[in-house]
């Protein structure tokens, strides 16, 4: 009787780690299997860029306008497929309500005529957070825009990797100012 | 002898701080008054030292808490992956091995009952942000929360800790204004699932009111769930028939009123529960808001939907706003039965919104809604003088000027009055109260 207490909170404690356990695995196997692709930033509000410690971010191709799938509502949850274009960057080749063949897709979310990607921000420590608003806001203004993110897409999942200010991950672009 | 209530120690102290007195003045006899503070003093000091112990557990295992969150939202970017993953566990891990050495040696004391909890709920919720963090995985905050509490929610029960549980409440209240923000214009609005969640904390409060009624504990647990309510009503009232907002926070805070008044009536010899003052607070302000006739006058009455909902969350949130009402009077009418003694006057505000709110709906004016409503201010003012002159408490006689000053001040800055009825009103109220205090002032010189 004294431990059936002690058995189901065993349980309850293999599910508290279990959920961060499944975190860190689908995201470490979506970082080894997935294919790089750079996402370039959109141009931002410099004011409103940093919020507390981290950056936000915005996406280019979140203004990309799509054809979107019949009778779906707005916030649905749609599989997008990428190209590259010219410069090397991604954008979007096909938005879908079934799973598409292949490995580079991943989940958003529809807004109307464009996608949400499921990023909308970057943790920075707090020690480099002055600096890397700065540096995000004045790489990302419009007509000087040279910042993007490596992200790592695997199907159906997608994990930053990296910010990239002017062609250098965030750390090595902030050690190089100082 | 039963065990002795914290709050009567109060009492206690005053009969002995009396005694010489009385030794003096030869009520008591010297024998009497040495054993009426044997007899007292002999009460068990236990009391008082278990609620400190229990209190600088929650605080202390609290305090911990937040700091490990603190130092995890350092973010420590020097670092690599797996070490920030292994702190991201520690605390989780400890904290889970706390709580078996709590079930298993400590589970009668309700300090570490409570300590093992907190820490553990603090430790999920730390270890989730920490991966996301680590991983720069952005779940919506609403879905976190979610997550969060339901890994917590076995922790409730298994420990039965107040602390706890209240936090669930609240943690309901967070999800459902989190969820609306991304949600509540979306196909299928999701508030609703509120409910469900403040149900699913509802046995363990109930064992909670079994083991101490009247505990400080019961009492955080009550008003989280006070408060979790409030919010849940509200977000109801968006998607059912939204004019009815009116009635269900009546019945809300009738409710609030209520369950002080009834349901902890013998909460402390010499003072009431808090929810009599937030209720009367509560309804108050709302009777005054729902007091100027622009609050009746509504383009929203035309709409279909506020009348007869047709789509299924619409209609299941109206039900919802109508169980409300319905407990509130059912409350109130139980009140009427069995606790005739309280003054049970402020609840009548649900009835009276009830039927301004149908009034106002049928005809789409403002005129009889305004006058129930004053005409309640007024009656809940001028019966609760009399009521605390009758029995001579003056803290009540106060209260019911109060109501009737805050009605004259409503109505005084009202500008849908003219000067000459505002002057009307005014004249009456000021004769009201003259003749209400030559007639109380008559009877006391005759007594």
């Amino acid at each position: 009787m004294k431990y059936w207490r002690l058995i189901v909170f065993v349980l309850v404690a293999f599910a508290q780690l279990a959920v961060p356990g499944s975190l860190i695995w689908k995201r470490e196997h979506t970082l080894r299997q997935g294919n790089v692709w750079k996402f370039r930033t959109a141009p931002v509000d410099p004011v409103d860029v940093f919020r507390g410690r981290y950056v936000a971010l915005r996406f280019e191709i979140e203004s990309q306008e799509i054809i979107p799938p019949r009778g779906l509502g707005y916030r649905q949850a749609v599989f997008v497929t990428l190209r590259q274009n010219a410069e090397g960057f991604a954008e979007i080749d096909q938005v879908s309500t079934s799973k598409p063949v292949g490995d580079d897709f991943f989940e958003a979310q529809l807004t109307g005529k464009t996608v949400s990607m499921p990023f909308d921000k970057y943790w920075v420590t707090e020690r480099d957070a002055p600096a890397a608003e700065t540096a995000y806001s004045a790489l990302s203004r419009r007509g000087n825009q040279n910042a993007y993110v490596s992200i790592r897409v695997f199907r159906g999942d997608a994990a930053i990797e990296q910010l990239y200010l002017d062609n250098q991950p965030l750390g090595d672009y902030l050690r190089g100012l100082k | 002898m039963p065990p002795m209530r914290s709050a009567d120690r109060s009492g206690i102290r005053w009969l002995l701080a009396e005694l010489p007195e009385l030794v003096t003045s030869g009520v008591l006899t010297p024998e009497t008054a040495d054993a009426l503070r044997q007899h007292y003093s002999s009460q068990p000091a236990g009391e008082p030292r278990r609620i400190g112990f229990i209190l600088s557990a929650i605080l202390g295992s609290l305090l911990v808490g937040a700091g490990i969150i603190l130092l995890v939202a350092h973010n420590w970017d020097f670092l690599s992956r797996p070490i920030r993953c292994a702190i991201a566990f520690t605390p989780l891990i400890l904290s889970q091995a706390l709580a078996v050495f709590v079930l298993i040696r400590r589970n009668g004391s309700v300090a570490w009952r409570e300590t093992a909890a907190i820490l553990n709920v603090a430790a999920i919720g730390t270890a989730i942000a920490l991966v996301s963090q680590t991983y720069q995985i952005q779940g919506d905050f609403a879905r976190f929360i979610l997550v969060w509490m339901i890994l917590a929610l076995p922790i409730v029960y298994l420990f039965q800790t107040s602390v706890g549980l209240s936090a669930w409440f609240v943690g309901a209240a967070v999800w459902v204004v989190s969820s609306k923000h991304g949600d509540f214009f979306g196909v299928y609005p999701n508030d609703l699932w509120a409910w469900p969640l403040l149900f699913l904390g509802l046995p363990a409060f109930v064992m909670l009111l079994r083991q101490n009624w009247n505990g400080y504990g019961t009492l955080l647990a009550t008003t989280a769930l006070a408060i979790a309510c409030a919010f849940s009503l509200g977000q109801t009232d968006d998607i059912g028939a939204q004019s009815f907002w009116r009635c269900s926070f009546a019945a809300y805070w009738s409710l609030v009123y209520l369950v002080g008044v009834v349901s902890f009536d013998d909460w402390r010899p010499t003072r009431f529960h808090p929810f009599v003052a937030i209720g009367w607070i509560g309804i108050l302000s709302l009777a005054v808001f729902l007091s100027f006739q622009d609050q009746w006058r509504n383009r929203q009455w035309q709409n279909a939907v506020d009348f007869v909902p047709r789509h299924y969350p619409d209609l299941l949130a109206a039900g919802i706003q109508f169980v409300w009402i319905t407990v509130a009077l059912l409350l109130a009418g139980y009140a009427l039965w069995k606790k005739r003694e309280s003054n049970l006057a402020p609840a009548a505000l649900t009835p009276i919104v009830v039927i301004a709110w149908l009034i106002a709906k049928q005809t789409a004016d403002g005129l009889v809604p305004f006058l129930s409503l004053n005409f309640f201010l007024l009656a809940l003012g001028v019966y609760t003088l009399l009521r605390g002159i009758r029995s001579g408490r003056v803290f009540e006689a106060n209260l019911g000027m109060v109501v009737i000053a805050v009605l004259a001040t409503a109505r005084f800055f009202d500008s849908d009055l003219e000067f000459v009825v505002r002057g009307i009103a005014f004249i009456l109220i000021g004769l009201g109260f003259l003749v209400t205090n030559l007639i109380v002032f008559k009877r006391k010189t005759r007594a």
